[in-house]
Formats: C-alpha cells, sequence, structure tokens
C-alpha cells in the first residue's frame, strides 16, 4: 500500500538507526503483498526520476488551491528547508491517514499523467485531496525529481539474505540486474541459483588477515612471495557470456564502474575468472565540484590471481600454476587504457605507478591452492605511527548517548593549534568515556550549535598508519586510519602535544612507532 | 479626546496603566497577572502573583513560597481600579489561562500560549470574544497543522509496542510541565509510567492542587533496569546526554513536541524518534479563533509574529506583530504623544 510505502520512505530518510531502519522494512515486506514488495524494493534501491514538473509550476497550482500569498509559502519554506516537503506541510490532510492506493497504481497514474502538462495538474489537485501527509511528501519527491533511492545495494542485500535464507550473493546479483531481473519478490528471494545465473556466480573470497610485522608469521621464505597490497576494491572479473560482471569482497555483486568493461576485458576467453584490484580515478577538483571527468576513465585493475578459465576452475591449482596461466593471458600488461599488472610484472615493481605507496605486502605460499576455508593470507602492515594531540572541540552526536565527537590539534609552524583529527573516543572504556563526557561538559568555552569549544588540555595519544595530503583541510593534511590509543591526563600541554612538521617528517622521533 | 489604550506593551510587558497591572511581564513588576507556569511566562521578582490556582501551585514550587500569589477562579471577574478582569482556560497546560480585560465598552483577551484541542487533562480552550486579540504565533505559519490527539497517541503506543517486542527500553523527552502530565494522562493505565525528578516533582506539585493523574513511579536505584524497560519513562529533552539514560536497558527515546513535524529538526535531534504532539495553537485552530473571537485588532507575539500579522493584513485585519521585549513602546509612546498633540 502506498501509505506504509510512504511512511517506510519517511523512516529510512530520518531515522539514523541501521537496526530501525532494518525493522521498518521488515514490517513492510511483511505487511504488503509480493508484487508491491518488489516494486518498493526497486524503488528503494535503484529507481532513478527526471522531475516531471517545474518548481515554480508546481507553487502556480499550490497557490490557486490552497489561496495562499506566495510569500507566505516562501516564508514557510524558509523553516522546512526542503519544497517538497513544505508544499506536503501546506496541503497538510491531517484528518486523512490512507488514501487506500497501491504502489503500483499510485505509479501507474503519475506515468500516465506525466507527458502532459494538464494531465498533471489534473492529478496533482486530486492527489492533493486524497493523499495523506507522509503519501503527499512522496508524491512531491517524485514529481519534483528530488527523489532518491534510500537503500545502498549491500545493506538490501545483506538484509534480504539474512531475512530469507537466500545467499547474498544471489540476491546481490539479481538485484543489480534490473531490466534483466526477476520480475517478481518472489523470484528475487528464490534460494537457487538459476541456469543463466549460476555461470556469474562468485567463487568465494580467501581472506587476508592483517599481521604486525613484528608478531612473525613462521613462513618459508622460499616457496612465498609478496605481493603489494594496494588500497581499492578487492574484486573478481568474470566474463561470461559476453559480459563482465564485478564481484566485490564479501561476494557483493558489483554494478560495472567502467563504463563499457567488454572494451577493455573483451579480449579474454569466454569464462575466465580474474581476481584483483579495482583502484578508482583520483579525486580532482573538477569532480569536487560536480563536474564530470572526461578521457580516460582513471579506473584501474591490478589483476593477482585467475581462478577460472575457458569455464575450467583452477582454484585446485597451485598458485605458481595460476600465476603461470595469468603470464600466458596477459601478453602485454598494459590494454586498452586499462593497467592489468600479473606476476611476471611483479618482478619488476619499479615500473608499476599504480604501486606507488603499497599499504603493505601479502603473503602468499606459491604450492597453495586457492580455497576460502584454507588459512587466510597474511598481510603484513607497515609500522604505525602515533602522535600526541589536544582535544579541542566536542560535538554531541546526534542520536548517540553521552557521545562527543573529538577534534583533536596539534601544534602548527606558529605554535597555534590547528584540527587534524575528528574521532569519537571508542577505544576508551566505558568509565574513561564518562569521566570524558563530564570533563567536556565542565570545561566549555563556547558553543556552537552542537559544537563545543573545550580547554585544550586533553591530551591524547592518536595511532595512524599514514598522513595524507589535503589540500582542502586546515592542517593540509589528515592521518589515515586514525585510532585513540590513550588518554594521557594530567600531562604537561606543552611538552607533550606533536606537531605538523613531526608528522610530515615521520623520522622526526617525537612522533613515536607505535609500540 | 483621545483614549489611551486599554493595554500597552512596555519593555517590562504587557501593561494595564488603568489598573497599574502586568500580564505575564518579563521583567519584575508590582503586580503581575500570570497566564501559565512556563518559565518565559513566570518570572521571580514580582510583589503580587495573581493566576489561577494550578498555575500558583506550579509558581510556588518553581520560584519558592515567599511570594504573595493569589489565586483566582476561571470564569470569575475581578475589578481593579474599574477595570474588569477574568481568567478563562487557553487549553495549554494544566492551569493555563487567557486574560480578558475589560473597561467600559472596550475589552482585550490575552491569549498567553493556547492550544484548542480538547486534551481531557487541561480545561478545554474557552472562546472569548473581544475587540483586541493579543495572540501567541509560535506556529502561525500554514506548515504547522497537527494530526488530531488519538493518532499521535496511537503512533506511541505503537511504537512502545515495538520496542516491548525487542527488549528496549521507552524514553520519552518532554517538557517537564505540560506535555508530561498530558501524557501521562494519556498513556493508558496498565503500561507503568516512571518519571525523572523533575517530572515527578511537578506531577506531584500538580496533584496535590488537585489535578486528577494517574499514578506514577519516580525513577530510583530501588527500580531494577528490568522493570524500567516494561514501561514508559517520561524526561525532559536535557537529560538526553546523561549516562543514566545510557544505563538503561537498549534505551530508545523519542522527543514529544510540535517542532518534531519538520523533517530537519527531527533528523538533527539527538533523539531517535520524534512524535509531533503540541500544546500550541496550530495554523488552521489559530486562523478559527481570529475569525471566531470577532476582535477588530489583533496582536501577535511570541513566535512568527511578523508573517502571521502580514497575513492577517492580507484578510483584512488590522494587526500589529509584537516584538519580543516589546521594544516598540518608545514609538508607540511618540505615536501617543502625537495624538494627545492633534487632540
Amino acid at each position: 500500500m502506498l501509505d506504509h510505502f510512504a511512511s517506510l520512505y519517511r523512516t529510512l530518510l530520518l531515522d539514523k538507526f541501521p537496526e530501525n531502519r532494518i525493522l521498518a522494512l521488515e514490517e513492510f515486506l511483511r505487511k504488503n503483498e509480493e508484487m508491491e514488495n518488489k516494486l518498493a524494493l526497486d524503488l528503494l534501491h535503484a529507481y532513478k526520476i527526471k522531475p516531471l514538473v517545474r518548481r515554480s509550476q508546481l507553487l502556480e497550482w499550490l497557490l490557486e488551491y490552497t489561496k495562499l500569498p506566495e510569500w507566505l509559502i516562501k516564508e514557510s519554506h524558509d523553516v522546512t528547508g526542503d519544497w517538497s516537503e513544505t508544499f506536503s506541510l501546506i496541503i497538510g490532510n491531517p484528518q486523512i491517514r490512507s488514501s487506500g492506493y497501491s504502489l503500483r497504481r499510485f505509479l501507474d497514474e503519475i506515468d500516465q499523467s506525466k507527458n502532459k502538462l494538464e494531465n498533471l495538474r489534473t492529478l496533482t489537485l486530486s492527489f492533493w485531496d486524497k493523499l495523506s501527509g507522509p503519501e503527499l511528501f512522496f508524491f512531491h519527491r517524485l514529481v519534483l525529481g528530488t527523489y532518491k533511492p534510500l537503500l545502498e545495494q549491500g545493506f538490501l542485500s545483506r538484509f534480504l539474505s539474512k531475512q530469507y535464507r537466500v545467499e547474498q550473493a544471489l540476491v546481490s546479483f539479481r538485484l543489480n540486474r534490473q531490466s534483466l531481473g526477476p520480475e517478481s519478490f518472489r523470484e528475487l528471494i528464490d534460494p537457487v541459483w538459476q541456469k543463466t545465473e549460476a555461470r556469474a556466480r562468485p567463487i568465494p573470497f580467501r581472506e587476508i588477515s592483517a599481521q604486525d610485522p613484528e608478531s612473525g608469521s613462521g613462513v618459508q621464505e622460499a616457496n612465498w612471495i609478496a605481493e603489494p597490497f594496494v588500497s581499492g576494491i578487492r574484486v573478481q572479473v568474470h566474463l561470461i557470456n559476453a559480459e563482465v560482471h564485478f564481484w566485490a569482497y564479501g561476494e557483493e555483486y558489483m554494478p560495472s564502474p567502467i563504463e563499457d568493461p567488454l572494451s577493455f576485458f573483451g579480449f579474454l576467453p569466454e569464462g575466465t575468472v580474474l581476481e584483483g584490484i579495482l583502484t578508482g580515478p583520483p579525486v580532482v577538483k573538477s569532480q569536487v565540484k560536480g563536474e564530470k571527468r572526461k578521457g580516460e576513465s582513471g579506473w584501474k585493475f591490478l589483476a593477482f590471481d585467475l581462478l577460472q578459465l575457458e569455464y575450467q576452475e583452477l582454484k585446485s591449482h597451485s598458485l605458481s600454476s595460476r600465476k603461470q596461466k595469468l603470464d600466458e593471458l596477459f601478453k602485454d600488461p598494459v590494454r586498452f587504457g586499462i593497467r592489468v599488472i600479473t606476476y611476471k610484472v611483479l618482478q619488476n615493481l619499479e615500473d608499476l605507478p599504480l604501486l606507488e605507496s603499497p599499504t603493505g605486502w601479502v603473503l602468499k605460499s606459491l604450492d597453495e591452492p586457492y580455497h576460502p576455508e584454507q588459512i587466510p593470507w597474511i598481510r603484513i602492515k607497515p609500522p604505525g605511527r602515533q602522535v600526541n594531540a589536544v582535544l579541542m572541540y566536542a560535538e554531541a552526536i546526534p542520536a548517540r548517548l553521552s557521545v562527543y565527537q573529538c577534534t583533536f590539534g596539534i601544534y602548527n609552524e606558529d605554535q597555534t593549534l590547528v584540527p587534524v583529527v575528528r574521532l569519537i573516543p571508542e577505544g576508551l572504556p566505558d568509565p574513561l568515556v564518562t569521566r570524558l563526557h563530564y570533563w567536556i561538559q565542565n570545561n566549555t568555552l563556547q558553543r556552537f550549535g552542537p559544537v563545543r569549544v573545550v580547554r585544550p588540555q586533553q591530551i591524547f595519544q592518536i595511532g595512524f598508519d599514514d598522513v595524507i595530503e589535503n589540500q582542502r583541510l586546515k592542517a593540509r593534511l589528515t592521518l589515515k586510519n586514525p585510532k585513540i590509543l590513550a588518554w594521557l591526563p594530567d600531562r604537561e600541554k606543552s611538552l607533550e602535544i606533536g606537531s605538523l612538521d613531526q608528522l610530515k617528517n615521520p623520522t622526526d622521533p617525537s612522533v613515536f612507532p607505535m609500540e | 479626546m483621545h483614549r489611551e489604550p486599554l493595554l500597552s506593551f512596555t519593555p517590562k510587558g504587557i501593561y494595564c496603566s488603568r489598573a497599574d497591572v502586568y500580564i505575564d511581564p518579563h521583567r519584575p513588576v508590582h503586580r503581575a497577572l500570570i497566564t501559565h507556569g512556563h518559565s518565559d511566562h513566570a518570572i521571580a521578582g514580582h510583589q503580587y502573583y495573581l493566576c489561577t490556582q494550578l498555575t500558583a501551585a506550579i509558581l510556588r514550587y518553581r520560584l519558592g513560597s515567599f511570594y504573595q500569589i493569589q489565586t483566582h477562579d476561571f470564569g470569575i471577574p475581578l475589578d481593579i481600579n474599574g477595570v474588569r478582569f477574568s481568567f478563562h482556560p487557553a487549553g495549554h497546560i494544566p492551569g493555563s489561562a487567557q486574560v480578558r480585560v475589560a473597561y467600559r465598552d472596550e475589552i482585550w483577551v490575552v491569549t498567553g500560549d493556547y492550544k484548542t484541542e480538547a486534551d481531557a487533562l487541561c480545561e478545554n480552550y474557552e472562546l472569548v470574544p473581544c475587540h483586541h486579540l493579543v495572540t501567541e504565533s509560535t506556529f502561525a505559519l500554514p506548515v504547522y497543522q497537527w494530526q488530531p490527539q488519538p493518532v499521535i497517541l496511537g503512533e506511541i503506543l505503537d511504537w512502545y509496542q515495538k520496542n516491548q517486542e525487542q527488549g528496549k527500553s521507552t524514553l520519552l523527552l518532554a517538557y517537564a510541565l505540560g506535555k508530561s502530565q498530558r501524557l501521562i494522562h494519556l498513556i493508558p493505565p496498565e503500561i507503568p509510567v516512571y518519571t525523572q525528578g523533575s517530572v515527578e516533582q511537578t506531577t506531584d506539585i500538580l496533584r496535590k492542587a488537585g489535578l486528577k493523574l494517574r499514578k506514577t513511579i519516580p525513577l530510583s536505584s530501588r527500580l531494577t533496569k528490568k522493570e524500567i524497560q516494561k514501561g514508559i519513562t517520561l524526561t525532559p529533552a536535557s537529560e538526553i546526554n546523561n549516562p543514566w539514560v545510557r544505563s538503561l536497558i537498549s534505551p530508545v527515546t523519542a522527543t514529544v513536541s510540535g517542532w518534531m513535524t519538520l523533517n530537519t529538526i527531527r533528523k538533527n535531534q539527538a533523539a531517535n524518534h520524534g512524535f509531533a504532539l503540541s500544546d500550541h495553537v496550530d495554523w488552521t485552530s489559530l486562523n478559527q479563533v481570529v475569525r471566531a473571537c470577532g476582535a477588530r485588532k489583533i496582536w501577535v507575539t511570541h513566535g512568527y509574529t511578523e508573517a502571521y500579522s502580514k497575513w492577517l493584513k492580507t484578510l483584512g485585519y488590522e494587526a500589529e506583530a509584537v516584538r519580543e521585549g516589546y521594544r516598540f513602546e518608545a514609538n508607540r509612546s511618540a505615536e501617543n504623544q502625537e495624538r494627545a498633540g492633534e487632540d
């Protein structure tokens, strides 16, 4: 029913807790019919609509309908900040709880009227008489083109998989296949891989676990290789029936990030499955402003394993044999703008611009087959670093009880404090979190809405992996994977707080390697 | 000869010079008529207070018992220097009143805060015909249109039921005076209601003053968390960040306020949920009151004063926005002096 969907939409929009979103979705699917469920999931997951009517036109109709002056509606908009909400609240209909429309009928009526303005006007006026508040909000979002899907694919596939006991990969695959996907909700949650689907089924990923260099792995060096570990999306690329499918780690189907993936991977034999790392195009200034990056897609693929060739599974083969086949497959490591880096290339790492900053190394045994149930490959992380930073700001987090998000700062060149990292003190034990809570409340110097400026007295040890340059931040840098290691109360402030120079210069002894 | 208006808006509050009485003054004065016990209407420091019985109980609790607080019943006229004053139910919170001020053929009504929807706890709002209406405008924009109380109550109880099924503790965040008592009255008797200190104290004061309210259980260390989880806990919103809230079993919170109508406020608040239940008049009812009271001039205070007075002018009413602190009194005095000169 439309009213159920409209209130679900509102919950998903306003509720910050994943748990509540899940419950709302669960309730909706339980209450509604199968066809409505499929439609609702499509709407929540991937529905995009262009504006059907200009806002000024809708405003004109509203002025006529309500007989209110335009300035009053604009005044109301200043309060809500959202035109869809303003229109819905002004029409109000507080006495109506449900229009009785089904979701399908509602969308069909919009679809039938969308091409002619006069028809859309008639439909809008009739909806204003019939729809309840949340239904009106949903309607206005649709016609104004401000409707956005609220559920991420990962969230939805995890939810459906758990709720209906279907393999997550299968749900994820079906959800992404839009026009080619299943017609009904029942088909969507059918736990059996259909023949056409089964060929693109992902091979379960073998895990990689992080390990500190000092802990020792006990490996026999002769039979092992170390591959560079690059930040990116770990994917399997399947070339099946002249289609390229991407499966991300966790068996999550990925819509192709590359515009025409066949032009990159089409040269591979049918039935090939590669595993590797997909690295996205760098974020450039023009993208931040919303402009599209032209020319080269910027995507790069580092292939490090071959799991299937011409529909023949290779995962029981040893890594050395799989690597060999991979080398044979890629005579030329760079093709069609996508960089494919193979085993052979690994031997000459200096030539690899992609691997400028590997975030570690993965140790693999050359004798081992590819089995997910085997002990994970070992990832050696570079040693972490740490710096002492002082608490500068604390921000109350909506819907998080008794927890402040803390901004920590260090000294810049002028010996003034600049913020470098913002963290929730989750690593601290509960009594310390409570103590910090009261300290913040009692030592607030100034308040800007939810943000408190506190006395710069409390020093924390912050651990991080690396320093990344970022021109958008005041400190011109940011910390990679930061976490609070310890709270150092009652320390001498001037002696303890780190500086930007120390961060930029890792050899400086005051930025300690992690103990 | 031009007659002085019966009420004027001074930096101290709404003033009746003929009777030398202020209504809801916001600075200490000699004699004050108080519409209700919220702190933006009833401050400490006046020499004499006049209000309804329930409001008096609240004032004694909030301000201290050493103040001279005199009570007066609804509907009974009281003459001060020839000006006739009377209290009429405002329906905002228990004991809240509108003040009718009459002198010869001129009647003014100061609404204070009010709501027209009956809530079965407060005395029902009474429409008082007048020539001058001084009305609040907290929610005087067309985006504020309340759903009926039973609908919101249904939503609150559904939410509580869901929380019970999931083993969560339910906390409603509401003003200690007014909204909390309304909720206590609305929540079915089979659901235990636990109250935070200030809510319990205010409720107890009102009970002792004669308001019939169901039994509530004050929060204390003697209660087990499991017991609290089974009921609904009422607490002011300021408590949300206090560690005792976090110590309950999976606490979930919801703010109960008219402001929860707006998505932005609801999304950015600290609580998990929001229910748009207000003790103020909404757009539709406000316009109905203005139409029905027959006033020829409307003075708009507290809230969207500029927008609402502009709207009333477009409808043909004589309307004026009364700014906070009534700073425009200087202009009015100048205007009166001019008029006196004309005379």
